[in-house]
């Protein structure tokens, strides 16, 4: 019973975020047109990092697309639900909230995993992107895995309680930890400032590690060591966080 | 089958629930009945462990397990589903479901099986919450103002479900503010008024024991005094009195040679039962 209620939640609630148009706008079509515009108004195939751009910026693009996914879609779904009177409704059935919450997880990680293979195939086949098969799958293993820090980061915005100021949280941290952390133009080419923070934001780790193996070489220790602090800092906020609030909310309906 | 012992429920500083005592019985249907903001969905919400109670404790019959259906007062489903996948979806939860060809009967949705539940209309939604309250086959079924929203139609085909399940055996705990439903669909009344029960008793007993008696009189000036130390009460055209002594205080009349013209004797409805206990609670 425990993996067929895990399974077959997943399941729905794969259909639920499969219809969710915020989910279809920021995290398949924005990162795809923004990939197309870059690599077409530049050079895509100008070497960059042990590189070429086209490769670059789809590993750029690939991991914006998931961040935002994780934090933004993750996290204000989550608010709107919690506020839906259905998910009590759904609790009086045989499903634990463990195993709800864990299949919302196991959703945004098999959903995850279906748009880096959308973008990889996609931009592969068009910018000719040709690595050997172990690299590529190393890249998609990396991205997939690695995006844990922020799938913690999603559940800890759920925790605000109003829906617009939940988006304007997520979308700022998100788009916000894009940009300092060289997804959108290379670190190299920002402010002096930038590039001193912008090598230990989450961000600029995550991108960091496909962009190794992008380039043939492996990933620094330490780039998985800080992103996995990163990972425990957001998981410890996001679980002390929700205790709190759940301790303090005040539920006036009688 | 359930009890509740010297519940109580404060929110902030707001008692909610003051020392709830009640049991049900396996095979009963229980209304709970009462104003807004008497505290009937912060019972139901304790029932459904949604909420803990600050003292006092809730006792569920251990074969009980996962055994109960819930109808939410509000009308919300899960969205982005259809119908037929949400049903699917609850099925699986359970370990005995009923079949997907029953549970689309019983929400009389069949030709909406397609639909996305949030483009039914409210009358739809409460049906189909009906019927996934029941894919679990349920031994207690708890409804929190399961008919509000619905239309006549709608009403009169919930009811008749409600009494074939009554016959089947189901246990029943309903909220409700048409009090017709007590009539139609309960065993027994609870009376809730600001978070204490005040009544509980059968509608039986309701409707029986408790009568108006009602009369005229051309000239009240000498028995005035006597009515009313009997407890009647002057209205526009005679004297009234709600009372579970209908036959003696007839007979008391007659001794006494009271005059009266036009006599007539009601049985209480639910309405007034509910109306002389709230106003006798203020």
């Amino acid at each position: 019973m425990v993996l067929s209620a895990l399974f077959n939640t997943t399941w729905i609630e794969m259909k639920r975020l499969s219809r969710n148009k915020y989910f279809i706008v920021f995290s398949i079509i924005m990162p795809f047109v923004f990939y197309a515009v870059y690599t077409t108004t530049n050079n895509a195939e100008m070497g960059i990092s042990g590189t070429k751009w086209k490769g670059y910026f789809l590993v750029s693009m690939t991991c914006f697309s998931l961040m935002s996914s994780s934090v933004s879609t993750l996290g204000i779904q989550m608010i709107y639900d919690k506020k839906q009177p259905w998910m009590n409704w759904l609790f009086t059935q045989p499903l634990q909230r463990w195993k709800y919450f864990a299949a919302r997880i196991m959703t945004q990680m098999v959903l995850n995993l279906l748009v880096i293979l959308f973008m990889f195939v996609i931009a592969a086949q068009w910018k000719n992107i040709e690595l050997p098969m172990t690299t590529w799958m190393g890249i998609v293993l990396w991205i997939w895995l690695a995006i844990l820090p922020f799938l913690a980061l999603g559940t800890w915005v759920s925790v605000v309680e109003n829906t617009e100021s939940a988006a304007a949280v997520a979308n700022f941290s998100t788009l916000g930890l894009a940009l300092l952390g060289g997804l959108w133009m290379p670190l190299q080419e920002m402010p002096a400032l930038v590039q001193i923070i912008g090598p230990w934001l989450p961000s600029n780790l995550y991108a960091e590690g496909a962009w190794s193996l992008l380039a043939g070489d492996a990933i620094k220790w330490s780039t998985s060591a800080v992103l996995s602090l990163y990972f425990l800092l957001f998981l410890t906020g996001s679980v002390m966080t929700h205790h709190h609030f759940k301790k303090t909310t005040y539920l006036s309906d009688t | 089958m359930l009890s509740m012992r010297s519940v109580t429920k404060s929110f902030s500083k707001t008692s909610v629930l003051k020392g709830i005592d009640f049991q049900l019985e396996k095979g009963e249907s229980v209304l709970l009945l009462g104003p807004n903001g008497s505290g009937k969905t912060t019972l139901i919400r304790l029932l459904l462990d949604f909420y803990k109670p600050d003292e006092g404790e809730v006792s569920w019959m251990e074969s009980m397990g996962a055994r109960v259906g819930f109808i939410l007062q509000e009308p919300s489903l899960m969205d982005r589903v259809t119908v037929k996948e949400l049903i699917n979806y609850i099925r699986s939860l359970h370990k005995n479901p009923l079949t997907y060809a029953e549970a689309i009967h019983n929400a009389g949705l069949v030709e909406q099986e397609n639909v996305l539940t949030e483009r039914l209309s409210v009358g739809q939604k409460r049906k189909l919450l009906f019927a996934l309250a029941l894919i679990g086959r349920p031994e207690l079924l708890i409804m929190d103002e399961p008919t509000a929203g619905m239309d006549l139609h709608a009403r009169r085909s919930f009811y008749a479900q409600v009494q074939g399940l009554k016959e089947e055996g189901l246990t029943i705990l309903m909220t409700t503010h048409l009090l017709d439903e007590a009539n139609l669909l309960g065993d027994r009344v609870l009376l809730l008024d600001q978070g204490v029960i005040t009544k509980d008793q059968s509608v039986a007993s309701i409707s029986y024991e408790q009568r108006t008696i009602r009369f005229a009189l051309t000239d009240r000036e000498p028995y005035s005094a006597r009515l009313k130390e009997k407890g009647f009460r002057q209205i526009e055209r005679g004297w009234e009195l709600v009372t579970s002594q209908a036959d003696e205080l007839i007979t008391w009349l007659v001794s006494e040679q009271i005059p009266f013209q036009q006599l007539t004797i009601e049985q209480q409805s639910i309405n007034d039962f509910f109306e002389s206990s709230v106003r006798s609670q203020h």
